[in-house]
């Protein structure tokens, strides 16, 4: 028992909390900006106009009154989701699968009424669910189906978490729903985060609950070496990403849909830092040798080269490092 | 870490300590203040508003009483009114006269010398001429203090000796009066037939009582009033009866049984049976009394500025301002401190806390209603209040209305306890009302959302981190110490900016992470 620990933390170049907060956001994010990415609609509306997919949207519910046509509203629809547009952590997101008869069956299996839908749907607009307690919208928009590849991993929809820094795709991770999650992508919850490696777009390290895992708990299929489809076009979303909000640090959601490949989910301006757990590595080496680029006039594509090659460099060292120990 | 935090940072300790230093060097105070056993400040605060032509508040004002008590820096302030101060049966009187309709004030400040009456009875006495010199006002029957009652000489007959010298008589009065006569606590204006009657009375009837036996034994008697001073705003006023003997008065205190002698804290402020405070054709009055127990430091600066060589920091200091607003400055200024514990709890340890100043509020709450039953009414308050919030589920209100129900069920639960606890007879549920309701309001939505939303554990653990939290807070208010220190150097604020700055720029790893990076322990993962 000792604050050794700490030292080992450094060496790895662990990001912790506060150096996150200090010099990664307050010095990179300006403040005026954060309404783009937390406003899932002003997001979409940017997506639209940079030529970036985003689930289509069904419907969007900005005042009481208005709730009474959320029936309306649903009836061509047999699978929806519903959630807040400025909520943080996957709060307040209801996924209807199908329904049956008058109710609608959620992701987890639970039935609900019209009702239940009309109360979340207020608990939405009166701002429970978002940053604050704001006064808040709600926003209907289509399921994403899920693609085959991630077939046997568990119920509700993985999604894929790219880190940019400076424009620069810096790490990412793909987060899969389990029973313990709830069919929610959030690892507090029990979900599984497996490290993606960025220059290929396949799985090479996961967790569980903080724990290294191989397999699925639920299902048994492994977890790491899974070669996520469309890996170009979600490092292209993602350094697209920081050009259309002008974010310098930004963690972009990518959901990969079946049929129509992969759209952006959401967009955070102060991504979490479990990524470092899933990856099994630090931020800090990369983001430390990105902040030293030129990336002036760059474009997505050319940054996306960087990020290849920045984390050649990288594994070079560490491994150089690793031997002269 | 930036070079410009850190100068900023070291240029505001540096003043703070410069300052401080200057202060214990040149002006004499002491880094941790002392305070004195037998220096008080004082304050008195009358506040009325006039309803007649003649409205008038009278309050008798304390005076010397060399060797045992001495009153020096007296200051008076009155606003909205005449204020005199003029010699009344031996008593010193203040007189506000105010207007019709308007607001009239009196603040009297004083700082008074209590040193020990280590008086005794004498052991043999006579009464004497000094004594019926002293009081021939003081045999007479007044109109509560019936001592020409039969009623009165015979219970005099029965507690006393018929042989009985004027010593031996006192001792069997205070015996009676103190003994067998029972203490009430509330409706104080018994007369001395009603006390002697029911045998019950409070501090002025038994007083009343005991003078009345003694001038029925021929033995000059008088009701003296005066005030326990305590620290704080619980100074309580106090009524007791003085006998003559051989020339010399004597105290003799039915209430807390002394006999000869006063306890140390008794200021001592009029004699003769009347109110303190009387008032004509008045409204909306309001009585405050407060005593502070002066420090060393305190006593120098009032010392120097006797001798007119006060300096500038003395004149700026606070223990110039009125008692009752260092009584309130001096948690006030903790709250920083507060803050600054808060910082360091959240930002280097980790500690998750329920909204970012819950626990310096908490802490508050708790000097009010004391540790362990603050702690005890929180989670009370609490768990009731997310009971509730579980039922509202079902009813599906919108947010507004559900937080404004909720808010009324807090107010509910708290007057719940108040009703509970005083018919129990304890006064500890009493201070339920200090919490922050609002807060606690927010904190039990917050707390039930937390619990669906990211499981029990972490709403538990939140709920921990902030009563934690709240300790560490409290532990820090509640030092006296800590709360003189800085009373006397407040300047010691301008480090606390500095040791915010610094933490504000603290990009090392937080505790916490120690734990929650645990998966990194033996180093990189080979990818």
């Amino acid at each position: 028992m000792s604050l050794w620990r700490f030292q080992t933390y450094r060496r790895v170049g662990l990001l912790g909390i506060n150096r996150r907060n200090a010099e990664y956001i307050l010095g990179h994010n300006p403040r005026r900006l954060f309404p783009l990415v937390d406003d899932k609609l002003a997001t979409k509306a940017l997506c639209r106009d940079h030529g970036i997919r985003t689930p289509d949207l069904y419907g969007t519910i900005s005042a009481h009154h208005e709730i009474r046509d959320l029936e309306k509203m649903l009836a061509p629809h047999d699978s929806f989701v519903m959630k807040p547009a400025s909520g943080a952590m996957g709060n307040g997101v209801l996924m209807v699968l199908k329904r049956r008869g008058d109710s609608f069956i959620r992701g987890s299996g639970a039935q609900l009424g019209i009702r239940d839908l009309r109360y979340h749907a207020s608990s939405i607009l009166s701002g429970l669910y978002s940053l604050g307690g704001r006064v808040d919208r709600a926003l209907i928009e289509a399921r994403v189906r899920v693609h085959e590849v991630f077939n046997d991993l568990g119920e509700g929809v993985p999604d894929c978490r790219v880190i940019v820094f400076r424009g620069v795709p810096v790490m990412s991770m793909l987060r899969l729903p389990t029973q313990m999650s709830d069919g929610r992508a959030n690892l507090h919850q029990g979900a599984i985060a497996a490290g993606v490696d960025i220059t290929t777009g396949t799985t090479h390290h996961a967790v569980h609950l903080d724990r290294v895992v191989s397999k699925h708990p639920d299902t048994g299929k492994a977890v790491r070496g899974i070669q996520l489809p469309h890996w170009d076009e979600i490092l292209r979303i993602s350094a697209m990403s920081a050009d259309m909000t002008g974010l310098g640090y930004l963690g972009v959601d990518v959901v990969i849909d079946a049929d129509e490949g992969p759209m952006l989910l959401e967009l955070n301006a102060r991504p979490g830092l479990s990524i470092q757990i899933a990856n099994g590595g630090g931020l800090t080496p990369l983001l430390e040798r990105i902040e030293k680029l030129d990336i002036s006039g760059s474009t997505p594509k050319e940054r996306i080269a960087m990020a290849r090659s920045v984390f050649a460099a990288h594994r070079k060292a560490a491994l150089g490092e690793d031997r002269a120990t | 870490m930036n070079l410009r935090v850190v100068l900023l940072a070291a240029a505001l300790a540096g003043c703070g300590v410069v300052i401080v230093a200057y202060k214990i060097g040149a002006l004499g105070y002491e880094l941790v203040p002392r305070t004195t056993e037998d220096r008080w400040s004082v304050q008195m605060q009358v506040r009325y508003r006039g309803a007649g032509d003649n409205a008038v508040a009278r309050i008798h004002l304390p005076s010397d009483r060399e060797p045992h008590q001495r009153i020096y820096d007296e200051r008076i302030v009155s606003e909205g009114g005449t204020f005199d101060v003029i010699t009344q049966d031996g008593n010193r009187v203040g007189v506000l006269a105010g207007h019709v309709g308007a607001q009239s004030t009196l603040s009297y400040r004083f700082a008074v010398h209590l040193s020990a009456r280590e008086g005794v009875l004498p052991a043999e006495a006579e009464i004497i001429d000094g004594d019926l010199e002293n009081g021939s006002a003081w045999l007479e029957a007044e109109q509560y203090i019936q001592s020409d009652d039969p009623r009165v000489a015979s219970r005099l007959e029965e507690i006393n000796a018929p042989d009985a010298g004027p010593i031996e008589t006192v001792r069997h009065i205070h015996g009676y009066v103190t003994d067998e006569v029972a203490d009430l606590d509330f409706g104080d204006d018994t007369d001395a037939l009603t006390a002697l009657q029911v045998e019950r009375g409070g501090p002025l009837g038994k007083a009343r009582l005991a003078v009345a036996l003694a001038r029925a034994a021929g033995i000059p008697a008088r009701v003296v009033t005066g005030i326990d001073l305590e620290d704080g705003a619980r100074s309580e006023v106090q009524h007791w009866a003085e006998v003559s003997l051989a020339g010399d008065w004597h105290a003799l205190d039915p209430i807390s049984g002394y006999l000869g002698s006063l306890p140390r804290q008794r200021l001592i402020v009029f004699t003769g049976d009347a109110p303190l405070l009387s008032t004509a054709a008045v409204e909306d009055l309001s009585f405050q009394l407060t005593a502070m127990k002066e420090e060393v430091s305190q006593h120098r600066l009032y010392r120097r500025r006797a001798s007119d060589a006060g300096r500038l920091l003395d004149r700026v200091s606070l223990y110039t301002l009125p008692v009752q607003t260092q009584m309130t400055l001096r948690v006030l200024l903790l709250i920083p401190f507060g803050a600054l514990i808060v910082a360091l709890f959240r930002n280097m340890v980790g500690v998750p806390t329920f909204g970012t100043f819950m626990p310096v509020l908490l802490a508050l709450a708790f000097i009010e209603t004391s540790l362990a039953i603050g702690v005890a009414l929180l989670l009370l308050i609490i768990g009731v209040g997310w009971v509730f919030r579980r039922l509202l589920d079902w009813l599906q209100l919108l947010m507004i209305p559900r937080l404004s129900f909720l808010l009324t069920v807090v107010i509910l639960i708290i007057v719940g306890i108040s009703l509970l606890s005083d018919h129990a007879g304890m006064t500890a549920g009493l201070s339920a009302a200090a919490f922050p309701i609002v807060i606690i309001t927010a904190t039990i939505e917050r707390f039930s959302v937390m619990i669906v939303e990211e499981g029990p554990r972490n709403a538990a653990k939140t709920t921990a981190g902030t009563l934690l939290v709240a300790l560490a807070c409290y532990a820090l208010l509640m030092s006296n110490m800590l709360q003189r220190t800085v009373l006397a150097f407040p300047e010691l604020l301008l480090p606390v900016l500095g040791a915010l700055l610094l933490i504000g720029r603290y990009t090392g790893y937080r505790l916490s992470e120690w734990v929650r990076f645990a998966a990194f322990k033996k180093g990189f993962k080979e990818a």
